[in-house]
């Protein structure tokens, strides 16, 4: 390498790369296959997040160092957290498909590369590749076989595969080593409910949701159906109300735009199933201050008063809701 | 020991996004806006396939040479409306009992008619001449009917051994009865004012099942919105205000309608004493009308649009109970809403138990319900194989029929995206590629769209889609309906040593439905056992035909079919050839084999 390119390097390794960078990329116009500049340059690029660039030059030094682990390595990650970033859709899954052949080619030239092998197990599962994912976490696990993460990954491949009471054995390790392990704790409540054991899988939900975190949501519509299996009836129906009323919101959240009427009007639906008949009365009342025929709110209105005995104000409602009003 | 919490940073998040993915997703990026552009489709699969090979299913689109010409008329509108994005649907029906199934294709139109636009788009009917080719009949049989079509529903509504016909349309509900037009062939007559069917709002898709047990075949219909084209809401997207089509939310939902068959011609509307009324409203677009839970009684799976499904648990004596919620059939896996399109039941798992699969928007994936039994579902789109391919589809009709005739239901799909402006909106193809899926037993399918035929690999903007064995070869044919384009018949052409069986349920017409809607049939071979359910309704706004086309795999014969028909009365029949059509009567104790004739030339 010539002096500039090493000056280069020197530059990089030092965390100066937006001095190194022009004299990285010269020195590559005159050694275009040197694995030092690639690396720093590639290294460098990560670092400042010009990923389409990282990209570009990983596989160029993947293509000059085919026997090379690292590039591969790198770029899967770079693909994966790309991956993540991108919406769901053929551009988030061709991502991942592209990451797990760099994993699987990582795993091909090092394959004691145990960090490696949780990552394409992962990729598998998100790919719905659930063989591949079992033969590879089940190689790793052989190597680490007290290591608790592989222990979940092999839960979660054994789940995708029916393998349930497998997948149950290894959670109960892994819960009793990293009790407060929120993935794994909903993993193991989803099992025992599948399991028809709701009883079982509730107070690992309430744990789940206690901790809050990503896990949560799904937690909390888990802990509705369980509670229903297990007759605990009323909190079934005040959890999935909230679930709903989550949905709803976000489904429909539009930020600085008009809420039409319909949205106000299912809303005070919500309101209703949660108990809440006041705001849901009066969100009501307030649409139909706008719209005095709005016939869906009239409706509810007629469905509410119904239920709670008031039959003239049901009628009333009904017949303002228009003539097909009392057929709803 | 290596904890948890020791790992580094870029494993702990790819565990959080790896769940995310592997459960399901996240239900808000339905109707989500992106800026993105659109995707580009992954490269070429190597295993694209230009020829058929023995075993892989293949399909060949004949529309051209079958002479059906239906084009979908495209009534596109300035502001998006919604109603344009719905399509339409197309229905197999054997008109004339001549053994071949006809064509029914349903046809909107614009959405304000110009006074002196001439003549309007209509509904036809393609009579099926048994030599892969079809005729225009409609006008001769009276179904020439202009309107905003929607859907439609196959069945015998009298008894009288004739399949009717309802239509269903923005405002309004169509019932057909099928008559002698006094010259030796067949005619629709619109007995809908006669029969009481009303439905003032906006229908979509309906199914038929003889819900009070009465032998009489009901009616469910969807309603989905009210839209008042006098106060349509204005959607526009991003600061370029780019009109778009709004999403359900901004209309008012409203009840669905069902109909209970008095038996003599009329209807009564029932949707408030039978339980159907009780539900929250909301915009429904699929119903499968099927025994879900083994009690002999026929339930009702609705696909709702960003809300709940629902689950209508008969109770018996045309009674029901909403139970979708807390079936676990309701909602995705974390408990997120559904863009409900298109659904289908059956046995993927070798249960005995139909579970159910509904189509769903881009960016999220369809769902696989597996019945557990005992009127509880798990999700099991990913376990199921099912999941990530539909990541990057919007889904619409959908089929469960065995196309390599292996013993396992296989599972097609209609993709389209609402939104023509869908690059711009979502980031997300207006057209996109229909898919096949095979299935593998245990819940599992593979995907073989790539070498399952040129079609699968044609962007189109699908809605409808109803399986039929049109040409009576043995094998399942599908018709596709797109939004704005024309219908395509796909033959199947999969070369295959498999045997089949087809099996003609036909009800005594008294305790049972003569159409045999609610039927459960076990089919046992030298192969193996597998369960098939005749059911009302499925898909999205189409009908399919209702013989039941059995793959037999490697075996030859049928060593005992059990049937267990709508009445409850259960019949077994011993020893059925493969290679057959087989009419079994309810309480006649031999099955009679039936030999479909040319039909005549013309009538």
């Amino acid at each position: 390498m010539r002096r500039a390119g090493q000056e280069a390097v020197r530059l990089a390794q030092q965390g100066r790369f937006i001095d190194a960078e022009p004299k990285l990329r010269v020195a590559l116009e005159h050694d275009p296959n040197n694995i030092e500049l690639l690396r720093a340059l590639a290294l460098g690029l990560l670092d400042t997040e010009k990923l389409d660039e990282a990209d570009r030059v990983l596989t160029h030094w993947c293509a000059v160092r085919p026997e090379d682990a690292e590039p591969y390595r790198l770029r899967m990650d770079l693909r994966h957290n790309s991956a993540q970033r991108a919406k769901p859709g053929a551009e988030r899954q061709r991502l991942q498909e592209l990451a797990l052949a760099d994993g699987q080619r990582v795993l091909e030239l090092a394959s004691n590369d145990d960090s490696t092998a949780q990552k394409v197990v992962w990729l598998c599962l998100g790919i719905g590749r659930f063989d591949e994912a079992d033969q590879v976490c089940r190689r790793y696990r052989e190597r680490q076989p007290d290591d608790p993460w592989l222990d979940y990954l092999q839960a979660r491949v054994c789940h995708a595969r029916g393998a349930n009471a497998e997948a149950l054995g290894l959670l109960d390790r892994l819960l009793a080593s990293a009790p407060q392990f929120a993935p794994g704790l909903l993993l193991c409540a989803i099992l025992h409910y599948e399991a028809g054991n709701a009883d079982q899988a509730i107070p690992l939900l309430r744990r789940v949701i206690a901790e809050g975190g990503a896990s949560h949501k799904e937690a909390r519509y888990h802990l509705s159906l369980a509670l229903a299996r297990a007759g605990h009836t009323e909190e079934a129906r005040r959890v999935m109300a909230e679930v709903q009323r989550d949905n709803f919101e976000r489904d429909t959240a539009r930020p600085g735009e008009t809420e039409s009427l319909a949205v106000r009007v299912r809303r005070a639906e919500l309101l209703f199933s949660s108990g809440r008949a006041d705001e849901a009365l009066a969100s009501l009342q307030a649409v139909l201050a706008e719209d005095p025929g709005y016939a869906a709110a009239h409706r509810l209105l007629a469905t509410y008063y119904d239920e709670h005995g008031q039959s003239a104000k049901a009628a009333e409602h009904r017949r303002r809701a228009g003539p097909d009003g009392g057929k709803e | 020991m290596v904890t948890p919490t020791a790992r580094g940073i870029w494993f702990r998040l790819t565990i959080v996004a790896a769940a995310l993915v592997f459960s399901g997703g996240v239900a808000a990026v339905a109707y989500c806006i992106v800026t993105a552009p659109p995707p580009s489709h992954p490269a070429a699969s190597p295993l694209q396939s230009v020829a058929p090979s023995p075993g892989v299913p293949w399909f060949v689109d004949v529309t051209a040479a079958s002479g059906i010409g239906f084009r979908h008329f495209d009534p596109a509108t300035p502001q998006h409306n919604i109603l344009e994005t719905i399509g339409s649907g197309l229905g197999w029906i054997d008109y004339d009992n001549d053994g071949w199934l006809d064509l029914f294709c349903v046809q909107d139109g614009p959405l304000r008619p110009a006074p002196d636009g001439g003549p309007l788009p209509t509904n036809k009917l393609y009579r099926n001449n048994g030599d892969g080719t079809f005729t225009d009949v409609t006008e001769a049989v009276g179904l020439a009917r202009a309107g905003f079509g929607m859907g439609c529903a196959v069945g015998d509504f009298d008894n009288d051994g004739f399949d009717d016909l309802a239509v269903t349309y923005w405002r309004g509900v169509v019932l057909y009865h099928n008559e002698p037009d006094g010259h030796g062939g067949r005619r629709f007559v619109d007995v809908t004012a006669k029969s009481g069917l009303h439905d003032p709002h906006w229908a979509t898709s309906c199914g038929w099942g003889d819900v009070d047990g009465d032998g009489f075949l009901d009616l469910y219909v969807c309603n989905y919105a009210e839209v008042d084209l006098a106060k349509y809401p204005h959607c526009e997207h991003g600061p370029k205000k780019i009109p778009f089509s709004c999403p359900p939310w901004f209309f008012p939902a409203v009840s669905h309608r069902l109909f209970r068959n008095r038996g003599d011609g009329t209807f009564d509307d029932v949707s408030k004493a039978a339980g159907i009324a009780a539900a929250s409203p909301a915009p429904g677009l699929g119903v499968v009308l099927t025994d879900l839970d083994g009690d002999g009684r026929i339930d009702i799976y609705v696909a709702n649009d960003l809300r709940p499904a629902y689950l209508f648990h008969n109770q018996g004596g045309g009674r029901f109970v909403e139970k979708a919620l807390f079936s676990g059939c309701a909602l995705g896996s974390n408990g997120e809403n559904i863009a409900g399109m298109g659904v289908g039941a059956g046995d993927v798992d070798d249960s005995g138990r139909p579970s159910l699969f509904v189509t769903n928007f881009h960016a999220v994936p369809n769902v696989l319900y597996i019945n557990a039994g005992h009127l509880l579902f798990h999700y099991w789109t990913h376990r199921s194989g099912l999941g990530a391919p539909s990541i990057d589809r919007l889904g619409f009709g959908t089929v469960f029929c065995d196309v390599d005739l292996d013993g396992r239901l296989d599972l097609a799909v209609a993709n389209g995206h609402v939104s023509r402006n869908a690059a711009e909106v979502y980031g997300a193809p207006f057209a996109q590629e229909a898919q096949l899926f095979l299935g593998q037993g245990a819940g599992r399918f593979r995907d073989v769209s790539a070498e399952a035929g040129a079609y699968f690999r044609e962007p189109r903007v699908g809605r409808g889609l109803a399986w039929a064995d049109y040409d009576n070869d043995g094998r399942p044919d599908l018709a596709f309906s797109h939004n704005g384009g024309p219908i395509a018949l796909l033959h199947n052409r999969t070369e295959t040593a498999h045997g089949w069986l087809r099996l003609e349920l036909v009800g005594d017409g008294k305790k049972s439905n003569r159409n045999a809607i609610g039927a459960r049939v076990e089919i046992e071979t030298t192969a193996g056992r597998q369960v098939r359910f005749l059911n009302g309704g499925g898909s999205y706004l189409s009908a399919s035909e209702r013989r039941l086309l059995v793959g037999l795999g490697p075996a030859r014969r049928a060593e005992r079919v059990t049937v267990r028909w709508p009445s409850g009365r259960e019949q077994t029949f011993h020893n059925l050839e493969g290679g057959r059509w087989w009419r079994l009567r309810e309480a006649e104790a031999l099955p009679e084999a039936v030999e479909p004739q040319p039909p005549p030339k013309s009538r």
